[in-house]
């Protein structure tokens, strides 16, 4: 676990497209959100509206470095609502996510794009 | 009737910037144009003056809300316009500071009433600023 936690976060807004199938509907949401950070073993998302911990979601990034959205599955670790006031009310979900399935060709696309950004890399939060 | 006012396109699709420059140059605007955001910065570093940006904020190389943070910060007083492929109210949610949006999939004089929309909130900022 700890091994999981040492790698490096980077610090990027890209656009993450998220599916979320929700228990008793048969068809599944479709939300556009962003992230904060993101590493090889998760992300933290904006997202435009409430995501209870313990979700399932996809997430297809839009990584500048690949031309096709990389597709990743995940588990919403924590989640809590925030509320900006700026020249108007903005409210929004700050999201913790933990990537829980990846296929290998997606994973070589984070990878590249973790790679290209090793300037805007930070530890991991991990305390 | 555009008192030649320049402005920025940055945009990785080729047809779409040459489809952008045709109808501003029909305008009267001049137009400037980068394929990506690491250039549009080092163009706008030469201190040339810009007076709005359009910016698609999906394109290779550097993601674009990165790009957008980053004239914000470096130029803020460079209107933006974001477009892209998402919806408005999307982009809204992803750029909420932007000056203005534009969706691709609508018509270009859509654009142009954009554009104008955010000259006439510049203009009335700088009036009421009393900057001169």
């Amino acid at each position: 676990m700890n091994e999981r936690r040492s790698v490096s976060r980077v610090l990027t807004k890209v656009v993450a497209n998220c599916i979320r199938c929700k228990a008793g509907s048969s068809f599944p949401e479709h939300f556009v959100s962003f992230t904060k950070d993101i590493s090889m073993d998760g992300a933290r998302l904006i997202m435009p509206k409430s995501i209870e911990a313990g979700s399932m979601i996809s997430v297809a990034f839009e990584l500048p470095t690949s031309f096709i959205p990389v597709l990743i599955h995940a588990e919403v670790i924590w989640s809590q609502s925030v509320v900006v006031w700026s020249d108007a009310l903005h409210s929004f979900t700050d999201v913790g996510v933990k990537f829980v399935d990846m296929q290998g060709m997606d994973e070589d696309k984070l990878k590249e794009f973790m790679d290209s950004k090793t300037d805007q890399a930070v530890p991991s939060a991990n305390s | 009737m555009n008192p030649q006012k320049t402005i920025l396109i940055i945009d990785d699709d080729a047809r779409m910037r040459d489809l952008l420059k045709r109808q501003l140059k029909s305008e009267n605007f001049v137009v400037w144009e980068s394929s990506d955001g690491e250039s549009a910065l080092r163009l706008l570093g030469q201190r040339k003056k810009v007076h709005l940006i359009l910016l698609d904020i999906l394109m290779p190389l550097a993601s674009g809300l990165d790009i957008f943070d980053q004239i914000k910060k470096a130029f803020p007083d460079i209107p933006i316009i974001v477009t892209s492929v998402y919806s408005r109210e999307e982009q809204e949610f992803l750029v909420w500071d932007a000056d203005g949006y534009y969706y691709k999939s609508e018509s270009l004089r859509v654009l142009m009433q954009e554009i104008e929309r955010v000259f006439k909130a510049e203009y009335s900022v700088s009036k009421r600023g009393g900057g001169g």
